[in-house]
């Protein structure tokens, strides 16, 4: 912890001097980086009247700025929404160190409960030759519908060889297995 | 009793000076003709000018009192908390100058009122550090002690002046005058010696103790 260079007014002669030097720098709060405990997260507009997750927050410690309410994210991914963890703190700046654009800028290390990544165009991951992903559930449907298809098909086949003799190794009829859920237990895409 | 002409709260100024800037807050320096205390509001007047402001400092010594005052009611050195605004559609200028202003026993008044953001964090600071955030260097205190946010105005001197003396080199007229509530920051002067207009960037009236007054005059550029 470093203690705040403030002038003491005991001393006249260096307190009138600092405070010359501290008029010439009146954004200077506004220059730093600032640590936030999120008492609050949710869904409304920015600014601009986009969608975003706003956050409200208490400093974790003696500073010179009070309790925030309502700040957007400026992401580290463009598109990305965070929805944070109970008791995360977060990292609060000032664009241009301008007191009236106050924006989160970082997180702790805490594992958020959801991140959300929206994009126009493409999400890419692995570098060159990155094709489409299938969908769990999409896969799951077409499945399903194969099984559809072939199960009267395999349940007529298994009735015409029922009483036939057993091919050595066989089981005498042909299985029909029903897919299980694929879908990964944390990632979506569309 | 004949009129004392130079007095703070009615007491007579044996000597002393009242410092005008363009922009920021004036300033007197006065030597009482006693050492009785002197309460704000202080009105110091000298002449025709009237001026109001609060102590800064006072002392007595052998027998007088010195006064240091500033402009208004000396709030802005004082500090304010924090505090926080946010305001979908904007947040107003007047809202937060006014919130600071009162907060520290000041007054001020705009030129212009606008929307700063949809958002303004205030610091935990000196009131006079949130003015230079949302203000700049752009603002002065009249002589009734009100902040006026904004660019000044000025008019032309048009009662009877003498020059004593110009100093070319620092752009420094020492002038005598029985109009002294016309020399302020802002304002313009010429005669048949000064043909080009001069606009006035900074004005100290001085009264010494031998009762004589002058005003001296520093101009732009």
């Amino acid at each position: 912890m470093i203690v705040n260079a403030t002038p003491t007014f005991m001393d006249r002669i260096l307190a009138a001097i600092r405070e010359i030097i501290r008029g010439e720098l009146p954004q200077l709060t506004y220059s730093g980086i600032w640590e936030y405990q999120i008492t609050d997260s949710y869904d409304s507009s920015d600014s601009n009247g986009n969608s975003a997750r706003l956050y409200d927050g208490t400093p974790t410690s003696d500073i010179p700025l009070p309790d925030i309410v309502g700040i957007a994210l400026r992401p580290g991914i463009p598109g990305m929404i965070i929805e944070p963890a109970a008791g995360s703190t977060m990292l609060v700046g000032f664009i241009n160190s301008d007191p009236t654009r106050p924006y989160v800028i970082a997180w702790d290390g805490a594992t958020p409960d959801n991140v959300k990544v929206d994009v126009s165009s493409n999400i890419e991951l692995g570098g060159s030759g990155a094709t489409y992903v299938a969908l769990a559930q999409l896969v799951f449907i077409q499945l399903n519908s194969i099984l559809a298809t072939l199960t009267p098909m395999v349940t007529a086949f298994n009735s015409a060889m029922s009483g036939q003799p057993v091919i050595s190794g066989g089981s005498g009829s042909v299985p029909v297995y029903s897919p299980l859920p694929v879908a990964a237990s944390k990632v979506k895409a569309s | 009793m004949a009129e004392e002409y130079a007095t703070v709260n009615g007491n007579r100024i044996v000597s002393g000076s009242i410092t005008l800037p363009y922009y920021g807050i004036g300033a007197v320096d006065a030597v009482m003709a006693g050492d009785d205390e002197v309460s704000d509001p202080c009105v110091v007047t000298v002449g025709n000018l009237v001026w109001t402001g609060s102590i800064f400092r006072s002392h007595a010594f052998a027998g007088s009192r010195s006064l240091r005052m500033v402009g208004g009611g000396g709030g802005w050195r004082k500090l304010v908390d924090s505090q926080a605004y946010s305001n979908p559609a904007g947040v107003r200028l007047s809202t937060v100058m006014n919130d600071v202003s009162s907060a520290v026993g000041e007054e001020v008044n705009l030129a212009d009122d606008m929307t700063i953001g949809t958002f303004f964090v205030r610091e935990n600071a000196q009131a006079q550090r949130v003015l230079r955030q949302l203000a700049g260097d752009i603002w002065w205190m009249d002589l009734e002690g009100v902040t006026q946010v904004g660019p000044r105005s000025g008019s032309t001197v048009s009662s009877d002046f003498l020059i004593q003396s110009f100093n070319p080199s620092t752009g420094k007229f020492v002038i005598s005058t029985e109009d002294l509530a016309s020399w302020t920051p802002g304002n313009t002067f010429s005669n048949e010696l000064v043909k080009d207009v001069q606009t006035i960037s900074s004005v100290r009236h001085v009264v010494s103790e031998d009762g004589k007054s002058r005003v001296e005059v520093m101009v732009t550029p």
